[in-house]
């Protein structure tokens, strides 16, 4: 644990303008530049997505060509994974980090700054494919070969989607292994790891996945790169398994990372509109540790089908994690239950976030099971299952996050009134579009088709699903204006709008350039903020009864101890 | 019907319970949000520990997952057993854009385009046998899979994944390809017609005799 790092104090002062922007050292200004690209992306990719379900509303449509199609999912699943989800993940972690732990900068930000070049550049080469004669990359987001290879995808499209994925997941892997040193050697007095905020602890669990699983994906981008020059190494089954086993040592944890920074910013923002401190703080920290390391051994539950794996294990290692998962749901809720409940759209949030996530939980644990994977595995039914999670789950999370960061970061209030808009659109949108996905899966629909027949029985539930979509298109414009009206005319947020408990509410918003204008204080829990205020109270109720020297001292040491026997 | 048997055994578990919690963790959120919000003008709560409720709920959890996954082990594993010596043998192959079935020592190939409805090929299953599946590619993954079945599984170029089954009624199902092969995936749809032994026989006569008088 150190304070500051003697360097800082020579750090030049801050570039003004344009300049001040893209040459930036500061860790806020590179998380905002991460933040509303990554904003601007999932705009982009969720526009494709409204595309595709206006094709599928009704059988036979064709309003995108097979092979466009193809580019469409493609980019969606993709660019939502790798550029729009992923990226917002860690951008939280790059802003919040540091001013949670109470440092007033991130470790290494000018190779930060160079991570987020790696992104932009990635991203830009990524959609750029759709500027080729053979338009963009069309081989689905896991680009399985032979697919992949250059005998069956000839454009440059592929190629720039592989090259694109790897400078946007090596500049992932870095921002990684910056945070998570961040939080190891930059902790303000006081800040022990049994000290730190849950969302800071949930980005170690998201640092530790990435750093351990990032490179795999760097792996299965090099040998998508070797079977595009040497189409020949696909006649080998071993290296078409291998890259499957590859991708999926990636895919799996990349789906926690995109999961625990929402599920850590759902924890302050409980703790915050309960008015109380995180319930059950340690079982919470063992959870997010127990949860990262099981998310490194249960990437074979993708792969069932493949008849190459042995079930059994990823089948019993999935299951297992209802076990995490379950100790974060306690958490969450016991926090509510003995609360003062106050509602304001980062809450509402927080709290659809209960049932939608356990929907995508629920709906996984099936997905273990091969039995019933071997019916639902590669159909709506996986394709509801996930954007149970990553939608109804990680972007609630986000918004939730979004919400109540937003004063922070700019220093003023989202609009109340639009926000419960945005949110109450979200949640119909979000059931509407996606519970009817369970059943097109379940009577046969597979994922990735352009089209289906009038036939097959699938014409209601598809209806329903698109009429969900452009719910959930209204809610985005919805936020949108949201953002455009409160960042002219929103109300002025000051230092701690939402009386908040950690140390990024003890500075002004938005923070100075090295965070704190003054030192933070002294760190006595997780919730140093409610320490001060409880103390306060306490020295204000005991000067009355002339006591005061005496009882201002006490409360610290009884904390202390309480935080030592953590 | 081996798989659509393991598919109900496991299904009929794993809802009902999913359906429970789900409505305890709604009945919680419900209540809690009723209860305890901010108007009702009382204090938040100061307590962050439930030192005995909290290992309880641990250990709860883990009985559940434990169970939970014999439980799914026990199934996969009766289904992974497989049904014995195979009756009859036929190799199904996946290619951009359609299938083929060719039953073991025959000359009988079944093949289509899969560009229209009409041109779909079949596959022809005897009832009551059990019928060896091997199935590969000729080209990129593909994914047979027969929603009635209950059952899918990948076929690769250059390896062979074989399956047991067993058709105990006569029908006419469809089959899909569930694996992104490509521009025309979606159009990869085959029809999986059963028939009563003596009827697969007499089809499978007439097939090779058509072979023979073509060659």
């Amino acid at each position: 644990m150190t304070t500051v790092p003697a360097s800082v104090s020579t750090l030049p002062l801050p570039r003004q303008g344009i300049a001040g922007w893209l040459l930036t050292t500061d860790h806020k200004r590179i998380a905002l530049l991460i933040l509303s690209t990554a904003l601007v992306f999932f705009f982009v990719f969720g526009a494709m997505a409204l595309t595709m379900r206006s094709q599928l509303a009704l059988p036979g449509m064709s309003i995108l060509s097979p092979h466009v199609y193809s580019e469409f999912f493609t980019m969606h699943g993709s660019g939502m994974i790798f550029l729009a989800i992923t990226p917002f993940a860690l951008g939280l972690g790059i802003y919040l980090v540091p001013l949670q732990i109470g440092s007033p900068t991130i470790a290494a930000p000018r190779l930060l700054l160079f991570c987020f070049y790696l992104y932009l550049f990635g991203a830009l080469g990524m959609v750029s494919g759709f500027l080729t004669s053979h338009g963009a990359a069309d081989a689905g987001w896991f680009a399985y070969v032979p697919l992949s290879g250059s005998e069956y995808s000839p454009g440059k499209g592929m190629d720039l989607w592989i090259a694109g994925t790897f400078l946007a997941g090596l500049g992932q892997l870095i921002i990684g292994g910056s945070i998570l040193w961040t939080v190891m050697r930059l902790r303000t007095k006081g800040m022990s790891l049994m000290r730190m905020p849950l969302f800071t602890w949930s980005m170690v669990g998201t640092t530790l996945m990435v750093i351990a699983s990032f490179p795999a994906l760097l792996a299965a981008m090099s040998m998508l790169a070797v079977a595009r020059f040497q189409p020949g190494v696909t006649a080998s089954n071993t290296f078409n398994i291998a890259y499957q086993d590859v991708f999926w040592f990636y895919g799996h944890p990349v789906v926690y990372v995109m999961f625990f920074p929402f599920v850590g910013a759902i924890l302050d923002v409980v703790a915050t509109f309960s008015g109380r401190r995180n319930s059950g703080y340690k079982w919470t920290v063992i959870a997010l540790l127990a949860f990262s390391t099981g998310s490194m051994a249960v990437w074979g539950h993708h792969m069932f089908t493949t008849g190459q794996i042995p079930n059994d294990y990823f089948s019993v290692v999935s299951i297992f994690l209802i076990v995490p998962a379950g100790l974060e749901y306690f958490s969450i809720i016991s926090t509510l239950v003995g609360g003062r409940l106050v509602y304001k759209t980062p809450l509402l949030f927080a709290i659809a976030f209960l049932p939608q996530f356990f929907i995508g939980g629920a709906t996984g644990v099936m997905l273990a099971s091969p039995t019933l994977d071997y019916m639902l595995h590669d159909s709506y039914f996986v394709v509801a299952h996930f954007h149970y999670t990553l939608f109804g789950g990680s972007v609630f999370g986000f918004f939730a996050g979004f919400y109540y960061w937003f004063p922070k970061a700019t220093g003023r209030l989202l609009d109340e009134r639009l926000g419960k808009t945005h949110f109450w659109l979200m949640v119909i949108g979000t059931n509407v579009t996606f519970i009817p996905m369970f059943f097109s899966g379940f009577f046969g629909m597979p994922r990735r088709v352009e089209t289906y027949p009038p036939t097959a029985g699938l014409t209601t539930t598809n209806f329903i699903s698109s009429i969900g979509a452009g719910i959930l298109g209204i809610s985005m414009i919805v936020l949108a204006l949201n953002i455009a009206k409160s960042l002219r005319h929103g109300e002025r947020a000051g230092a701690n709008p939402w009386s908040a408990f950690t140390l990024e509410w003890a500075t002004s918003s938005p923070p100075p350039p090295l965070n704190f204008s003054s030192p933070p204080p002294y760190v006595t829990s997780p919730a140093p903020l409610l320490d001060l205020r409880e103390r306060a109270q306490l020295a204000a109720v005991e000067s009355a009864g002339g006591r005061a020297q005496e009882m201002v001292l006490a409360p610290t040491r009884a904390g202390e101890e309480e935080d030592n026997g953590e | 019907m081996n798989f659509r048997h393991d598919f109900n055994e496991v299904f009929g578990v794993e809802v009902p319970i999913a359906i429970a919690v789900m409505v305890i963790i709604c009945a919680i959120v419900a209540f809690t949000v009723i209860r305890y919000r901010a108007g009702r003008g009382h204090e938040p709560s100061k307590v962050a520990k439930h030192p005995v409720a909290e290992p309880l709920y641990v250990v709860a959890l883990v009985i559940i997952a434990l169970g939970l996954s014999i439980f799914v082990a026990h199934v996969n594993g009766q289904e992974r057993s497989g049904l014995g010596k195979p009756q009859l043998s036929v190799k199904v192959v996946g290619f951009q854009w359609c299938w083929s079935f060719h039953y073991k020592h025959t000359p009988v190939t079944v093949t289509g385009t899969c560009l229209t409805k009409s041109q779909d090929p079949t596959l022809m299953l005897p009832v009551g046998k059990n019928v060896r599946i091997n199935l590969t590619s000729n080209d990129v993954v593909h994914e047979f899979w027969v929603p009635y079945f209950r059952f899918k599984i990948e076929a690769f170029p250059h390896h062979t994944n074989s399956f047991d089954v067993k058709v105990t009624h006569p029908g006419n199902w469809v089959g899909r390809c569930s694996v992104f092969c490509g521009v025309f995936h979606y159009r990869m749809d085959f029809r999986v017609k059963a028939v009563s032994a003596q009827a697969f026989d007499s089809w499978l006569h007439t097939q090779r005799a058509a072979v023979r008088s073509a060659a």
